[in-house]
């Protein structure tokens, strides 16, 4: 019979390491992605709104991910995906495709998308620079990890490589808060939900 | 069966963890030197889920100790790493606790 006894507490706070670690494994790491500029009642992700930060969160705390505008379309491109391993020129034609990704932050002002022409050679640089990201999110969350085992790259059977971030992610709006907001082409909201 | 890496210069304190934990279907290995922890995790960070580092004795430099500790179960491929809990038989300051959960373990006092 198990007593209450001055190591109940390891035992306590080892059953719940084991609990952490197989979620982590079943799920791996989670990320909140920030999208501003929503248009005020819209229950989901439309287009016009902006990817505006990405956070690790871990233990109850947030760690900013560094990446610039390009690497944020990215992220959020490979997030959204995260069950298909994608060639960069699949990713290359995906975000391409996306209405989402081509209107980013346009609803700021209605005429100017804050965006990125990402191409599949730059894409195979911008996974680089968002492994670096995530080794400081990580260094700064003091887990220790080898971020190829978040943003996983696939090798094939030919000279292809395929990216898969292993993750589960929430996603955090914040509304436009401009008198006149309306919702970006003029049609309804709903029309372009993602 | 879940296994842990004790590291526990305390024999005996070892030995009743190591009971313990095995009432929970919990295998315990105890290793009481850190330097050879370090190498086994070198090895094989992969077979644990938890490292407990024992940190009552105030003589030794705990966080470099986690942090080698911790740099030790970065590789390739052994994902995720085993997750850290420092217990300590002896009151520390919260300064103390908040450092080593700052480095991603976490903490235990043995009231």
């Amino acid at each position: 019979m198990y007593m209450r006894d001055s190591l109940t507490p390891i035992v306590e706070k080892v059953g719940l390491l084991i609990a952490e670690r197989k979620h982590l494994r079943s799920a791996g790491f989670h990320f909140r992605i920030v999208h501003r500029f929503r248009m005020p009642g819209c229950s989901d992700c439309i287009c016009g709104e902006e990817v505006f930060a990405v956070f690790l969160v871990y233990r109850g705390r947030e760690y900013c991910l560094r990446l610039t505008l390009a690497m944020r379309i990215l992220f959020d491109y490979l997030v959204r995906h995260s069950r298909f391993a994608q060639s960069a020129r699949q990713i290359e034609l995906g975000i391409r495709a996306d209405d989402f990704y081509k209107d980013n932050g346009k609803n700021a002002d209605g005429h100017v998308a804050l965006t990125r022409k990402i191409t599949r050679s730059a894409i195979r640089v911008y996974i680089i620079r968002v492994h670096q990201a995530l080794s400081l999110a990580f260094q700064e969350a003091g887990i220790s990890i080898d971020t190829k085992s978040v943003l996983i790259v696939h090798e094939t059977t030919g000279t292809e490589v395929l990216y898969q971030m292993k993750c589960t992610h929430t996603v955090t709006h914040i509304d436009l808060t401009s008198p006149n907001a309306q919702p970006l082409r003029g049609g309804i909201a709903g029309q372009f939900g993602r | 069966m879940p296994r842990v890496l004790l590291i526990d210069s305390d024999q005996q304190h070892a030995e009743r963890v190591r009971e313990q934990l095995g009432f929970h279907a919990v295998e315990v290995e105890v290793i009481p030197d850190p330097r050879q922890a370090v190498a086994q995790l070198k090895r094989d960070s992969a077979d644990y889920a938890v490292v407990i580092l024992n940190v009552s004795s105030a003589a030794l430099p705990w966080a470099d100790t986690l942090a080698k500790l911790q740099e030790s179960c970065l590789q390739p491929g052994a994902y995720p790493p085993p997750l850290f809990l420092c217990t300590s038989d002896t009151k520390r300051p919260p300064e103390f606790e908040l450092r080593i959960e700052r480095m991603g373990a976490r903490y235990v006092y043995e009231g």
